[in-house]
């Protein structure tokens, strides 16, 4: 049996690099989340065995994202070697993109805080291949800041169209497709990734779908999937068993599982 | 951990799932790889077509498989085509059926949770106290609660409870004692620790939702709970094995 199987029936903490690469913070304005804040996500880290979470506020994600931002920055000045920062921009708001990564890059750089960039362009109502959306990617893409995007199949906003023209137009920034296009398109999302070498994969979603990641790393291979929860959203115990229940060899699960986030955010 | 799942289907569904397991071998042997011993099974049949037609076909599929107990769905006896309660309640002890599903929701078997004849159908189960599993997604949360409370002595065991449903369901569990939560979808975070601190572990049910979902999760949901070994028994087997045990069809 697999190591990494044997330790989670155990209920086990995962041994090893584990780093989710895709987070939330704070409470949801759409529904409750009994654990949301730093310091009991963090407690829900060590009961499962991961290391570093990356995290953008939900502030941030839903409303004002330069509060939420503040956000997020005191959540990584509590736990500077568990959090990683996303910036939350908004295509809305054109003239503080630039002021906005000035300001998230300069609060905690000692501590390596903030190092991705993350849009929710269907929260915010904004579509990712509008022209809007350029100051993003051209700042992305001149900080070489990864930029972890809300995809999902069929939304004009963050659909396969919309992520297909970005990964096209900006090859040079390293576009992260947080959930995979779910609920349904996962071939295209491998698609994406076969094309375009810029493009990552993460393995949240909350339909726990069987045999999902064998057939994601049967056809892209596992060097460019990522683990993530969506936590607080998610507890991160039945993602994490997305991954290490699936039959695949346990060298490649330690990729998604941390060793794929540590290269692209330079842990 | 001795894992008794609730919420587990067999058979053909008309959209199945891409890559779970399609026999019962297959299904058998994700649950080994799982580590859950014993499931409830409903066939797609039983929920996609008439009942009548899957509910013998469940019979027929788990014989010989003492790990697989079956499930059947029912209908209101609206028409002749349903046996009446009593009738339906004879049939299921004679073929050692402990539980019902029920389906009212457009797509399938169409009809409303709240009419006279449905209220027929609970009346009977709740009497001999048979479980009844209802997808949270199949009636509304006023439904839900308005048959929970008109039936205060009938389990009503919610599948597919969503992680975004608290503000809805809370109000629920703390109005009727008698409901119940299938976990398969109930992913977040702190949710079990909260939950079983509010409501007790005996309201939560393991449940994966084979063969669409790799039932590993929800092993591992109850596995890193932060509750207590005996609220993870519970869940994971032990209040299903007691909710069976009660019913007397």
């Amino acid at each position: 049996m697999s190591d990494l199987l044997a330790t989670m029936l155990a209920g086990k903490p995962l041994e090893g690099l584990v780093v989710d690469a895709h987070g939330h913070l704070g409470p949801s304005p759409a529904f409750h989340i009994p654990d949301n804040g730093p310091a009991a996500m963090a407690a829900r880290m060590d009961r499962v065995g991961i290391r570093r979470l990356c995290i953008a506020s939900h502030t941030a994600c839903y409303a004002d994202f330069g509060a939420g931002n503040d956000e997020t920055a005191a959540a990584l000045d509590a736990f500077p070697d568990r959090f990683i920062g996303g910036i939350v921009l908004n295509a809305h708001y054109p003239d503080e993109i630039g002021p906005e990564l000035d300001r998230c890059l300069a609060l905690s750089p000692s501590k390596g805080g903030f190092r991705y960039i993350k849009l929710h362009s269907s929260l915010h109502k904004y579509r990712l291949d509008s022209e809007a959306c350029e100051p993003i990617w051209r700042e992305a893409e001149r900080r070489n800041l990864p930029v972890l995007v809300h995809s999902w199949a069929g939304s004009p906003d963050c659909g396969y169209d919309a992520c297909k023209k970005v990964a096209m137009a900006h090859p040079d920034v390293r576009l992260i497709l947080g959930h995979s296009l779910a609920p349904d398109g996962y071939d295209d999302a491998c698609r994406l990734v076969e094309a375009h070498p810029n493009v990552y994969l993460d393995t949240v979603a909350s339909l726990v779908n069987y045999g999902q990641l064998d057939f994601m790393v049967s056809r892209i291979g596992a060097e460019r999937i990522l683990y993530g929860s969506d936590m607080p959203f998610l507890d991160p115990a039945p993602q994490l068993a997305k991954v290490v229940f699936a039959r695949i060899p346990d060298d490649a699960k330690r990729r998604i599982l941390g060793g794929n986030a540590a290269r692209l955010l330079a842990l | 951990m001795d894992f008794f799942d609730v919420n587990c289907t067999i058979g053909r569904p008309a959209t199945p799932p891409r890559h779970g397991p399609r026999t019962i071998e297959e299904l058998l042997a994700a649950m080994d790889r799982a580590g859950i011993g014993r499931a409830l099974v409903c066939h797609s049949l039983s929920l996609e077509a008439h009942p009548s037609v899957g509910n013998a076909a469940v019979i027929r599929e788990t014989a010989g498989h003492d790990r697989l107990v079956p499930c059947w769905a029912a209908l209101p006896p609206t028409a002749p085509e349903a046996p009446s309660p009593a009738d339906l309640l004879r049939a299921m002890d004679e073929a050692g059926v402990r539980a019902v599903r029920l389906c009212p929701s457009a797509g399938r078997h169409q009809f409303p949770l709240d009419s006279a004849h449905a209220h027929q159908l609970l009346a009977a189960l709740e009497e001999h106290r048979v479980p009844v599993l209802l997808d949270s997604a199949e009636a509304t949360w006023e439904q839900i609660e308005a048959t929970a409370k008109a039936h205060p002595c009938l389990p009503l065991i919610l599948l597919g409870v969503g992680y975004r449903s608290i503000r809805a369901l809370y109000p629920i569990l703390e109005a009727a004692e008698n409901v119940f939560v299938e976990i398969s979808l109930y992913q977040i975070c702190g949710g079990l620790r909260e939950g079983v601190g509010r409501f007790g572990p005996r309201r939560f049910l393991f449940g994966t939702n084979l063969p669409r979902f790799e039932p590993g999760c929800a092993v591992a949901s109850v596995l890193y709970a932060d509750i207590s070994d005996e609220a993870k028994a519970l869940i994971a087997g032990g209040n299903l094995h007691a909710l069976l045990r009660e019913a007397q069809p």
